[in-house]
């Protein structure tokens, strides 16, 4: 099954200073379904990345594009789809056109650090996505008692 | 040919011998065919722009 990766995503897999960088890298080195993303969502990768390190790192995620790290899907209707999704569910239309990528990649698997936005998004079909990687829990806590 | 053991979920069972049905093959032979695949398919190319910041770049966000 493909996984929908956002811009929070490809940003903590780029910056070693996230609090997500370990666990998104490790999952990203572990894991062999396709990374899909939307042109909007590349741009707003593009933009993240120069902001916090310069051209140097949007050179670097240009070059995965070019390799094919990352699967690019959109399709004549895929602007309509995305602008029909964010008034659905008002969110913006980066994150819309991902909606609809997952929809057109029948996936509703999303890599992100946004959790709290994605745990309030709905796939096209109406469902929760699953959000990746799972947050490790805490461990239980041993209660100390006198 | 070398024999070889393993253990499948019943759901996924049924699933091959579905479709090993709808292919009119045996469910050995889908499992080969699909294991053949998999092992010569090229490895999937990984992101490359990682840690490229924040690691003493004065950059980092």
């Amino acid at each position: 099954m493909a996984v929908v990766v956002d811009a929070s995503a490809i940003l903590a897999l780029a910056d070693a200073s996230d609090p997500a960088h370990e666990q998104i890298a490790e999952w990203i080195d572990l894991i062999d379904e396709e990374l899909v993303i939307s042109p909007l969502s590349a741009a707003r990768a593009d933009e993240l990345l120069r902001a916090a390190g310069g051209q140097q790192a949007a050179e670097a995620f240009a070059a995965d594009l070019q390799a094919g790290a990352y699967l690019v899907r959109w399709w004549a209707d895929a602007m309509v789809e995305s602008a029909t999704i964010s008034q659905d569910q008002h969110v913006d239309l980066v994150d819309a056109s991902l909606i609809a990528v997952a929809a057109r990649s029948r996936t509703n698997r999303i890599a992100t650090t946004r959790v709290t936005e994605w745990r309030r998004a709905r796939t096209t079909d109406g469902s929760d996505f699953e959000i990746v990687p799972a947050r490790q829990r805490p461990r239980p806590r041993l209660l100390e008692t006198a | 040919m070398k024999k070889t053991s393993l253990y499948l979920e019943p759901e996924l069972d049924d699933a091959l011998a579905r479709r090993a049905t709808d292919e009119g093959i045996t469910k050995a032979e889908l499992i080969r065919r699909t294991l053949a695949g998999a092992v010569q398919r090229p490895p999937r190319v990984k992101p490359q722009a990682v840690a490229i910041i924040g690691r003493g770049d004065g950059r980092s966000s």
